[in-house]
Formats: structure tokens, sequence, C-alpha cells
């Protein structure tokens, strides 16, 4: 049996079958996966008795945090707007960086294939090593502080928006320019005057989603010493104070959700 | 009228060499793409300054290769094309781009950039002689730059759609932006590519009515295609055709009619 058949109560005709047997290939894809879980599970320390006895303490810790403490509330509203100022100014500093790093590294825009390739593996290698990591490095370099997380955002945000803007910049009509160009316009004015008025749409936006991006990294970056709200935190929870950790953990909720419905509404109203 | 500011972007060095200006002469010409077989060879005919032309032939016959090969965009195979009298074969980046510098381009698309201005694609036209912001947007052009672009806007009829974004025009009104934007540097030779092929009929008489007046104002070479015999006829003083991978007419346009020009489409 390869498949099984339906027919219609009304007509009687077949239906077309609901599976078809895959060929060996793609099964023994789907054995494969199926193995790497397994594996994973075991490395992963999974253990669901764990967390059934976890609960008890969670509850411990839920309770002892309730109600949340409101004696530091000025310190943490400093640390919480010094996160945001940190994600605003590396989010306009990675963008003021990404922008020629994507026009080197889009292809048939400016540069040629080597250098498109080595602004590419710049890009790649900004987004993918990770935030934290950033601020650990500029920790050493410029010492503790919101400047370390604010430079570790910027870079990040460079990795990401390069690769967005490389695109974008791709997927524009090539009309204009080939026209421009007939008549004797130098690629860079090209750039400014047509890829990048018809990009624009999409710097915006992903401009957005960066600064979205960015005020949630802000928050972790203080866990190692690079401002922000992340270090109140830290120290709340070694402290075992409880109810000021969960004042944070609210704050931070509250300005996440704030920047993220700022900027959904911004996409909306730019978009539509 | 308003011809002088038009004609401004005149350089003492273009002057010098008045006798060859606003020429074309091309002599055996043969292109290929790549490996293939030539698309044309052994095309020759020389276009006088001011001379407007009409280029026509089948789809593939080599009409937009022809315009890329006179604008140094693409290498011959053989043969030579002479704009202004310089052979373009021999000249660097450098020299080609300030020759393209003087050639007003005007493709089958509009080619606007859609979410600018009507005035900012019009600057955009003074690029090649005056490179830099002051032509990305109309916001940071100097006066002189502005006025020239209402002067190009006010000839094609359009200046006081000047601060429409260009994707709120019609296709005819598009047209003529991309009109002005090619006109606005002042250049000694307009290149339409097939110019009023997506445009209804009427908006396309009215295309190629503001293409003949504005080449004759300016004494400006003009080198249009067209699947239009009529168009060609009406608005060509000379009509030259690709056939068969040759030049298979070049003929005065009222000695023609179009149903001897028929032949060249089979
Ligand atoms: N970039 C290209 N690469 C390869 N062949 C091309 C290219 N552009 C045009 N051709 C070929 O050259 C011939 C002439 O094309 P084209 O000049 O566009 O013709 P026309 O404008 O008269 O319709 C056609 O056979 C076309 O397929
Ligand atoms: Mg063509």
């Amino acid at each position: 049996m390869t498949s099984t058949t339906d027919t219609t109560a009304r007509s009687g005709r077949p239906l077309p079958p609901r599976f078809v047997r895959p060929s060996i290939s793609t099964f023994l894809g789907y054995l494969v996966g199926l193995a790497v879980l397994v594996w994973s599970i075991q490395g992963s320390g999974w253990s669901t008795t764990a967390m059934l006895d976890g609960v008890p303490a969670l509850m411990d810790f839920l309770s002892r945090a309730w109600p949340p403490s409101l004696t530091r509330i000025e310190t943490l509203s400093q640390a919480l707007v010094q996160t945001f100022q940190m994600a605003i100014v590396g989010t306009v500093a990675g963008v003021v960086l990404s922008v020629p790093l994507a026009i080197l590294a889009a292809r048939g825009l400016l540069a040629g294939r080597i250098v498109n390739g080595l602004a590419r593996a710049v890009i790649a290698f900004f987004r993918t090593v990770p935030d934290l990591v950033w601020a650990l490095i500029f920790v050493i370099a410029v010492g503790l502080g919101p400047f370390a997380g604010t430079l570790a955002i910027a870079v990040d945000t460079a990795g990401f928006c390069g690769r967005f803007f490389a695109e974008a910049m791709e997927d524009t009509d090539k009309g204009p320019v080939e026209s421009l160009r007939a008549q004797g316009v130098r690629r860079l004015d090209t750039i400014f005057c047509a890829v990048i008025p018809a990009a624009m749409p999409a710097f915006i936006t992903t401009t957005l989603f960066a600064l979205e991006k960015s005020t949630r990294s802000s928050v972790i970056l203080g866990l190692v010493g690079a401002g922000g709200i992340g270090l109140e935190l830290k120290v709340a929870m070694d402290m075992f104070d409880y109810p000021t950790a969960a004042t944070v953990i609210l704050m931070v909720f509250g300005l996440v959700m704030l920047v993220e419905q700022a900027g959904s509404w911004a996409r909306g109203r730019i978009i539509g | 009228m308003t011809l002088t500011l038009v004609h401004g972007a005149e350089t003492p060095k273009l002057a010098a060499r008045s006798t060859a200006e606003g020429q074309i002469s091309v002599r055996d010409l043969a292109v290929r793409h790549g490996s293939n077989p030539v698309v044309f060879s052994e095309v020759s005919f020389h276009i006088e300054r001011g001379e407007t032309v009409a280029l026509i032939g089948a789809n593939g016959a080599g009409k937009s290769t022809l315009l890329k090969c006179c604008l140094g965009l693409m290498a011959p195979a053989n043969g030579e094309v002479r704009m202004s009298g310089q052979p373009i074969g021999g000249l660097g980046t450098g020299a080609l781009r300030r020759l393209r510098g003087t050639v007003g381009f005007v493709a089958q698309k509009h080619n606007l950039v859609s979410r600018l201005s009507v005035l900012s694609n019009v600057l955009h036209g003074t690029l090649a002689a005056n490179p830099g912001p002051g032509a990305w947007l109309h916001a940071l052009a100097s006066a002189t730059q502005r006025e020239r672009a209402m002067e190009a806007l006010e000839r094609v009829g359009l200046a006081h759609l000047a601060l429409k974004r260009a994707d709120q025009l019609s296709g005819g009104q598009s047209q003529r932006v991309a009109i002005a934007r090619a006109l606005v540097g002042g250049p000694r030779f307009i290149f339409a590519d097939e110019p009023a092929a997506s445009l209804d009929p009427a908006a396309g008489e009215e295309v190629m009515q503001v293409f003949v007046r504005v080449a004759r104002d300016t004494r400006t070479t003009l080198v249009f295609t067209t699947h239009n015999l009529d168009h060609a006829l009406t608005y060509a003083e000379r009509v030259l055709g690709l056939c068969e991978r040759r030049l298979a007419l070049d003929a005065p346009a009222n000695s023609l009619q179009t149903g001897g020009l028929r032949d060249l489409y089979n």
C-alpha cells in the first residue's frame, strides 16, 4: 500500500491520497533528525522530574518576590532610562556604520566581487559574534560602564542592518540607475540619488527592528558590567533581594513592550 | 525662449570642437554579445548635428544594442563610432563618462525614482556635470540648479507638478519628466529607446511631439527607436532600418511610406 484512499460520499470519485510514501532519502532524513533530537535531549539534561521538583522552589521565589519593592525605584528608573539611551545611541551608531558597509557588500552596486565578499565577511562577523561577547571585549577596551555596552550594541546593529540594507539595495529597480549611468552619472551619485531613496522604507523598518533588538540586548549587557539596568538585576538576585528583582523584570518588560508597540505603529505608518 | 538656460551647460572645451559637435559617425560597425553571432555588421551612417532620426527594425534586430554602442556601454566587435568627432573606442573611463554627459537618455520605462519629487528626478539629470549631494534632492540644490530644472520641466509642460511625487504621475507625464531629466544638462544628443512603446496612443503622440519640438529648439541631435512606423515617418527627418544583420534602410522620411517599411519586419 502506498497510500490510503478516500472516496467522496456523493460522487464515489476517489480523492487524492492523504499521504505519499516518502522516498528513501527523505525517510533517512527524518531518521537522522530524530536521532539528533534524542542525542541532544541527553546532552541538554532535559528532565521532567527536575522540572516538577523545581516548581516549589519557583513558587517560593515568586512568593518572596511579591510584592515588587519600590524602595529603590528612583535608582532603578535612572538605570532603565540609561538602558534606553544606550539602545538609541548604539542603534544610531550601528546604522551609520552599516550604510557604507552595506554599499560595499551589495552585489552589482559599487564594488567588485572581492570587496563584496570582504564587506560581507565583516558584516557576518559583527552579526554572528553575540552582543554579550562584544560587551566583554569593549569592557576591556573602554572600561566598565554604559559606553562599553553602547559600542557592543553598535557593532551588533551594524551586523544586523548591514545585511538587510545590502539586500534591500540589491532588490531595488535597476532602471533609474541604468538611465542615469547612460547619461554619464557616476555610480556613487546613482547610489545616493536613486538606490537609497528606493530602499528607504526597508531601511527605516529595519532600523526600527534594530532598535527593538537593541533595547532587549541593552538589558542583558549590564550583567557583564556594560551599563544599564542589567547590573541592578544581577545585584538584586545575588543578594536574594527578590522584590527588587521583580521590579526590574517588570520595568524591563514595560520598556521592551513600549518600544515594540511604538515600532510596529511607526512601521505601519511608513509602509501604509 | 528659455533656450539659453537649458543650454547653459555648454562647456568651453566642447565649443572649441564645434565643427563635429553633435555629430554621430558610425563606420563599418559590427557587434556581438559575448560569443553569440554578430547582432549586425557593416553598419555605417553619419548623422549631422540637429538631425532627427528614427531607428526601426524587428524585435532583436539590434536597435538598443546600436544605441549602447554609441554610448560606449558596449565595445564593438569591429568598426568605429565617433560622437562629436571623438572615437569612443579610444576614450578612458573619465572621458567616456564626460561624453555620456553630453547625452540625454530616455528608455521605454521612464525609470524615475518613484519616491522622490518630480523636481528631484529632473535634477538628477545634472549629476554628470555637477556630482554630489547638491543634485541628489531638490531640497539640497542651489537656486541656479533648481531654476534650470524648472526650465526643463516647463519645456515638457509639467512645471506645475514639480513637487508631486514621481509615482503619482500618469505614464505620459512620467515619460515627459524623463525627457526633462534628459534635457536639463543641455545635451548635444538625445537617445530615446522606444520612448512611446508603453504609452497609450494619445500620450505617445504627445511625448513624440515634445521630443521633436525640444530637439529642434535646442538644435539637439535626436535618435529614437520605435515600432510605430507612423511615429518614424511623422517625427523623424530620416529613417534608419536594421534588417537581417545589416543596415537595410537609410532614407529621408518624406521619401518613405509605412507600407514599404513593413518589409523590414519579414
Ligand atoms: N545582454 C545581452 N546578452 C546577450 N545577448 C543580448 C543581450 N542584449 C541583447 N542581446 C541580443 O542581441 C540582439 C539585439 O538585441 P536588442 O539590441 O535589444 O534588439 P532590439 O532593441 O532591436 O529589440 C537580440 O538577439 C538579443 O537577444
Ligand atoms: Mg530594444
